[in-house]
């Protein structure tokens, strides 16, 4: 395990903000921290990095204690703050810089990793810029730029896509698959699913300071899904075929709106095949088809009750 | 090392923070050549005058009989006009009437004083007219009682003091002003103190510096880095003084060449001067946040004071207060000791007074950074 948190309390004035939390990462994982707004995803990434002061459990990072070896462990950390962090009348290449110094490079070696990291994110071009002429997503990636100089074990990252174009997202999101493939271990909190579905390996589900649920993608989603609907737009109307479709193992049940047929069958019950063969024995043909997959908004909704995005 | 990391750029930034440049350097250069081109016909003298002096000595004892004679050496007499007066009131009266720029006043004790080995003074009057002459003034007596203390240590070691004439001594010309020709226009008395005011605003800089991290985000990165925080302050610190120093020297050599203003000789003392004025401005500016905790209150008292501070030790007008009581209070405001010492050591000026502002700067200061670091804990982390 490359961070272990054992019953994480953290109180602000009494109410508390994250509440019993426990998470174990492992060495080469994307670890995903799931939650809506104010759910202490952030709160939590600052008890491990040691800027608040934890009312209660115990953090272990890289095996070691925080507490003790607080100065050897931040050498091997890497944030990307959910704010923009950065000095805007500083250039991108000064940042850089100027973190890279406080984590301890210098010289050579910190003129290197500083020009490999602006590489990286795509901001080489942009080096002798002053940041306060940055575009969001510039200032997204430098900020991501700034927490990688010194090449950590254990990079953080809090919603580091929030507020900015499809085009730098997707930028993001590469580098981040990248930096895990060069051996980085990767936390990365976010309130859109599809990023984490898409990027992560390991999720952790929050909500009101408690950890609601945890597992891989399809562990959660199995959490939920029993069933699997499918949706059929037909040519024409044919009621008998809906019958057909009942009868097949599996399928538990079938409604005809119009033209559209919805299915709904046991999950891994395998019978898209016969119910299109159904539908191909009758005169109508299949215009499209859609196969709703849970999702792990799905997953929030049934735990909570709630979406992610209230 | 990483201080002088954190310093770098935080001298790099300050100075392109546009603003706060032209704020603390670009304003008082203006103000350097507006107010002092204005005022330079009007006011200045180009040599200097004999300085009229009313001379009462109460005491006929034998060390002020001394300075009967010392008054009387040629290269006393070249500087001052003395006038000798029967009494105390007639001597203040040639002072209120105009007559005289300085009363120099020695009270019947005072021979007696000495013997007995307690506190004797000469003490010297001012009227509120020139400024400069009655330093000169208070240099010449100044440099009398050095040598009478000299002597006094002399004959406790029992040494022979038959030859210890003053009158005869050439030497003493060394220590009052040497003023000939040296007279400083007003835009040599502005320079030195819009010099002042600028190292002032520097106080805003350090505030910032301090307050920066808390209300931007970069707070999490210095926190999370392996970087000790007092490392970031001592660095932020630093990064302020070296901003402050070469912003006067950038002021310095900007005035001398541009307008010709009178810098004096000794520029490392120069230097040194607003070093030490850089530190006490960078504690002021770091002790104002830690104690308000709140950058907005700190740079608005910051500004009160400086222009408070800056007016009442005449950085923008000339002024002498007529009261004695406040007359010496101000003696010990900062800036006011910042402008003596720099006044004493571009116009070759009274050693002595440069050191008791040196002195009295080191002691604030030291004061100042004291308090930080019982305030800082709390406030800085
Ligand atoms: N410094 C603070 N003082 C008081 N309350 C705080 C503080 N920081 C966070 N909280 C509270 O703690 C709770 C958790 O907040 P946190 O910022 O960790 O949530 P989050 O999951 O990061 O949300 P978001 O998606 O909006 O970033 C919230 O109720 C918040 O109001
Ligand atoms: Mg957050």
């Amino acid at each position: 395990m490359i961070l272990e948190i054992k019953n994480l309390v953290k109180r602000f004035n009494g109410n508390i903000a994250v509440d019993n939390v426990n998470i174990s990462i492992k060495e080469g994982e994307i670890f995903g921290l799931l939650g809506p707004n104010g759910a202490g995803k952030t709160t939590t990434i600052n008890t491990i990095i040691g800027l608040a002061k934890i009312d209660g459990g115990e953090i272990t990072i890289f095996g070691k204690n925080i507490k003790s070896y607080e100065m050897e462990i931040k050498k091997d950390i890497g944030i990307v703050p959910q704010d923009i962090a950065l000095y805007e009348d500083m250039t991108a290449y000064e940042n850089a810089t100027f973190f890279g110094r406080l984590y301890g490079l210098r010289d050579g070696f910190l003129k290197d990793s500083v020009e490999e990291a602006l590489h990286f994110t795509g901001l080489w071009d942009k080096r002798h810029e002053l940041t306060k002429r940055f575009s969001g997503g510039m200032k997204r990636r430098l900020n991501i730029a700034c927490a990688i100089v010194h090449h950590p074990k254990l990079i953080i990252m809090d919603e580091p896509t929030v507020g900015i174009d499809p085009q730098s997202r997707n930028h993001i999101l590469k580098s981040i698959r990248k930096l895990n493939e060069m051996g980085s271990t990767i936390i990365y909190t976010s309130h859109y699913m599809e990023e984490v579905e898409e990027l992560c390996t390991y999720i952790t589900i929050m909500d009101h300071g408690k950890v609601i649920a945890k597992g891989t993608k399809d562990e959660l989603k199995g959490l939920i899904a029993f069933e699997e609907k499918t949706t059929f737009e037909l040519s024409g109307m044919n009621y008998t075929v809906v019958d057909h479709i009942k009868k097949i193992n599996g399928v538990k049940d079938c409604t005809m709106k119009g033209k559209t047929i919805s299915v709904i069958s046991q999950k891994n019950s395998k019978t898209l095949g016969k119910i299109i063969d159904a539908i191909s024995s009758t005169d109508c043909e299949i215009i499209s088809l859609s196969i709703d997959k849970p999702t792990l908004e799905g997953v929030f909704l049934t735990l909570t009750g709630r979406t992610l995005r209230d | 090392m990483k201080i002088f990391h954190i310093a770098y750029y935080t001298m790099i930034r300050n100075f392109r923070d546009k603003k706060s440049i032209l704020l603390t350097l670009g304003l008082p250069i203006l103000l350097i050549l507006i107010i002092g081109t204005a005022l330079n016909s009007a006011d200045s003298p180009k040599t200097l005058d004999k300085i009229s002096v009313a001379y009462v000595n109460e005491d006929k004892g034998a060390i002020s009989k001394e300075f009967d004679a010392f008054l009387n050496i040629d290269d006393i007499k070249y500087f001052i006009d003395v006038r000798e007066e029967k009494s105390y009131e007639d001597g203040i009266k040639l002072i209120n009437e105009k007559k005289v720029e300085a009363l120099i006043y020695i009270k019947n004790d005072f021979s007696g004083s000495i013997s007995n080995e307690k506190k004797a003074v000469i003490e010297v009057y001012e009227s509120p007219l020139n400024e400069l002459h009655v330093s000169v003034v208070k240099s010449i007596v100044e440099s009398f009682i050095n040598r009478v203390n000299t002597m006094e240590v002399m004959y406790k070691m029992n040494a022979d003091l038959s030859n210890q004439k003053f009158i005869q001594d050439k030497s003493i010309m060394d220590m009052p002003i040497t003023a000939k020709g040296n007279i400083p226009r007003a835009i040599d008395y502005y320079a030195v103190t819009m010099l002042a005011v600028s190292l002032m605003y520097g106080t805003l800089f350090a505030s910032y510096a301090m307050a920066e991290d808390k209300f931007e985000n970069t707070y999490i990165r210095i926190k999370s880095s392996p970087t000790k925080a007092y490392i970031n302050y001592l660095g932020k610190t630093l990064g302020t003084i070296a901003t402050l120093l070469l912003e006067a020297i950038l002021l310095i050599v900007f005035t001398k060449y541009a307008y010709h203003v009178n810098w004096g000789s000794n520029i490392p003392m120069v230097l040194f001067l607003s070093s030490l004025f850089s530190v006490f401005v960078t504690g002021l500016g770091i002790m104002a946040y830690v104690i308000t905790n709140d950058e907005k209150k700190s740079g608005t008292f910051l500004n009160i004071l400086t222009v408070f501070l800056t007016f009442i030790s005449g950085g923008y007008v000339k002024i002498n207060f007529n009261g004695i009581i406040f007359d010496k209070l101000v003696a010990f405001v900062p800036n006011k000791m910042f402008q003596t010492a720099m006044f004493n050591t571009i116009y070759d000026g009274s050693m002595h007074q440069t050191q008791a502002c040196i002195i009295g700067l080191i002691v604030i200061t030291v004061m100042i950074f004291f308090i930080v670091a019982g305030f800082g804990r709390r406030v800085l982390d």
